[in-house]
């Protein structure tokens, strides 16, 4: 159902905008525990490969983490043997074309759009589409689901263990 | 300098039985040789027929540096063909993988049929008198052959027949194959795509090297496996592990983890199983018939399985086919296949891909780690002095087997047999 009061529109936009943009700052400082806090323990993290509209029980893909192996992702990344990230990337991510999709008081479906430079031995860039089924609740929202279509997803990659 | 001019009777001196010289990762000019010599001369993986199951169907491929068109016939027949106009070169296939009629140069407009065979010339009236089209069909291979629907094919009239060159590796081929309940593989289900700046052979003595799990994936083996599985597993990687580094006949090399728990893999209580898996198993010994067979099927391949080289360019991993991709002396391109089973349960094969990515891909908890030292390896190569790669491992402790040679898992009877095969195919005349 889409909202049709504007300033309720408005409000909600702003307020998903809040979040995104302090998503991705825990994201540039690798603030990786707080960032796994945001997820729901039904969620799901998506980053499919090669197109955007497969179905990743036929298809394969680049990440398709649910809460506990988002957890092992983490415990990986804080694990002193993770060499692909030492020395880490640095990372800069910019955020934007916000959009509130879809919205019913409990839950809304955001779109993004992000940029973002990363630097290890070269320099790479990443652009693409999220979208996100943010969940009310509690203090602040949780994220159902994150769903990232890289533009450069049928490319090949060298290794992408910093976070999307 | 590492690009003078090189004299390919050097190879000689430069790989040894147990080192190999730096500059055999670094030298232009011996990468130029290794196109030609090897992946021009003798077999090389281009695709497999659960790629291309009905006419038409076509993927891409390379053999060494040289583009090539996979495709179905109208009646069933596979060719190779090199993806480039007869007119003035430019590629004629622009997909990865499809279907289609026919093959068309959006250049000038030259079309060709699914055999190669040139059917249109806009204006053929000015071509020169002597012109005829049945000379310029596209390029084929001189060879192409199969195995277990691996598609081989070579630009070498002489090459040795496909099943000489598989040797011991063939039934391992077979062995993956095998698996599926209609004893065909589907393979509609993408592929993860890596890079690295290093050369193809380091990724090719990887596949098959089980010296470095314990450290190289130590995040995996120490900060994810144990706590998913409940339990230690130091055991799995440890020099008494029932793993092997085989030396396979054909000078393949094979990480052989078939041992490795076999008994749990085969003695399964049928109700610790997932649904899936129970249909999955029942359909396999309805289709292999009888129960033997399927022990020794699951058995082998079920479980931890093995790591197949197949030189140069295919690997069996897992349930992924893997081809290594030289793109010049110090960048490399890696192309990972997960297959699924036809006529397996959906979400049997869901589980497959799911188990792929867990290891496998470029945000995997497996393979960054492995090309990391791959990268590592590059700026290391680059200090001259530093001549000399090491390939002793196991030397003393080899067991002869009538498939080949074998050693203990973190031993390098595998990396010395595809060493053997380089060796064999760059000192050819």
């Amino acid at each position: 159902m889409t909202t049709k009061d504007k300033s309720i529109d408005l409000q909600q936009r702003a307020a998903a905008e809040d979040f995104l943009y302090a998503e991705a700052l825990m994201l540039d400082e690798k603030r990786y525990a707080d960032w796994v806090d945001l997820f729901t323990e039904d969620a799901i993290y998506w980053v499919p490969a090669n197109n955007f509209d497969n179905d990743p029980s036929q298809h394969v893909s680049l990440i398709y983490d649910n809460y506990s192996r988002l957890k092992e992702r983490l415990a990986r990344m804080q694990h002193p043997f993770f060499w692909s990230q030492e020395p880490p990337s640095r990372t800069s991510r910019l955020v934007g074309n916000v959009r509130v999709l879809e919205s019913d008081g409990e839950e809304l479906l955001v779109e993004s759009r992000f940029q973002m430079i990363e630097i290890r031995r070269r320099t790479r860039h990443f652009a693409g589409t999220c979208h996100y089924r943010l969940v009310s609740g509690g203090e602040r929202w949780k994220i159902r689901s994150k769903t990232v279509y890289l533009v450069s997803n049928d490319e090949p990659q060298m290794s992408l263990t910093f976070l999307l | 300098m590492d690009n003078k001019p090189f004299e390919p009777g050097l190879i000689n001196s430069l790989v040894g039985q147990e080192r190999v010289h730096r500059r055999l990762f670094t030298d232009a000019a011996i990468f130029e040789l290794e196109m030609e010599r090897i992946f021009e001369k003798t077999w090389v993986y281009v695709g497999h027929e659960g790629e291309i199951p009905d006419p038409g169907d076509f993927r891409r491929s390379k053999i060494g540096l040289q583009p090539v068109i996979v495709v179905r016939n109208k009646t069933g027949d596979i060719g190779v063909f090199v993806n480039a106009c007869r007119h003035r070169a430019a590629t004629v296939c622009q997909q990865d993988r499809g279907n289609a009629k026919n093959f068309l140069c959006a250049y000038h407009g030259w079309g060709y049929d699914l055999d190669g065979k040139l059917v249109t010339v806009p204006i053929e009236q000015g071509q020169f008198d002597q012109f005829r089209r049945e000379d310029y069909g596209l390029v084929s291979v001189a060879r192409v052959a199969t195995h277990a629907g691996f598609i081989f094919a070579s630009f070498n009239a002489e090459v040795m027949p496909l099943a000489e060159h598989l040797g011991a590796a063939a039934q391992y081929l077979s062995g993956f194959v095998d698996l599926s309940p209609t004893g065909r593989l589907k393979m509609q289900s993408g592929m993860h795509k890596y890079e690295y700046p290093n050369n193809w052979k380091t990724q090719v003595e990887n596949g098959v090297d089980g010296y470095h799990a314990m450290l190289t994936h130590g995040s995996f083996f120490a900060a994810v496996l144990p706590q998913r599985l409940g339990r230690d597993v130091s055991g799995m990687l440890a020099d008494e592990a029932p793993c092997y580094s085989w030396a396979l006949n054909g000078d393949h090399g094979m990480l052989d983890m078939r041992q490795t728990n076999r008994s749990q893999i085969l003695g399964a209580k049928e109700e610790s199983l997932p649904a899936s898996s129970r249909e999955y198993r029942r359909l396999l010994l309805a289709y292999l018939g009888d129960q033997q067979k399927f022990d020794e099927v699951v058995s082998n391949n079920g479980g931890d399985g093995y790591n197949l080289a197949v030189y140069p360019n295919l690997f069996i991993i897992g349930s992924q086919i893997r081809i290594i991709q030289p793109v010049s002396v110090n960048q490399t391109e890696v192309y990972s296949s997960p297959t699924l089973l036809e006529g397996a349960p959906d979400d049997y094969n869901t589980q497959r891909l799911r188990s792929h990515e867990d290891f496998y891909g470029p945000a995997s908890f497996g393979a960054p780690d492995d090309m990391e030292m791959f990268a590592r390896q590059a700026e290391g190569l680059q200090g001259k002095a530093n001549e000399w790669l090491m390939y002793d491992r196991g030397l003393d402790r080899e067991i002869e087997h009538e498939d080949g040679v074998y050693s203990r898992l973190a031993d390098e009877s595998a990396h010395r047999a595809l060493w053997r095969h380089y060796r064999r195919l760059m000192l050819a005349e």
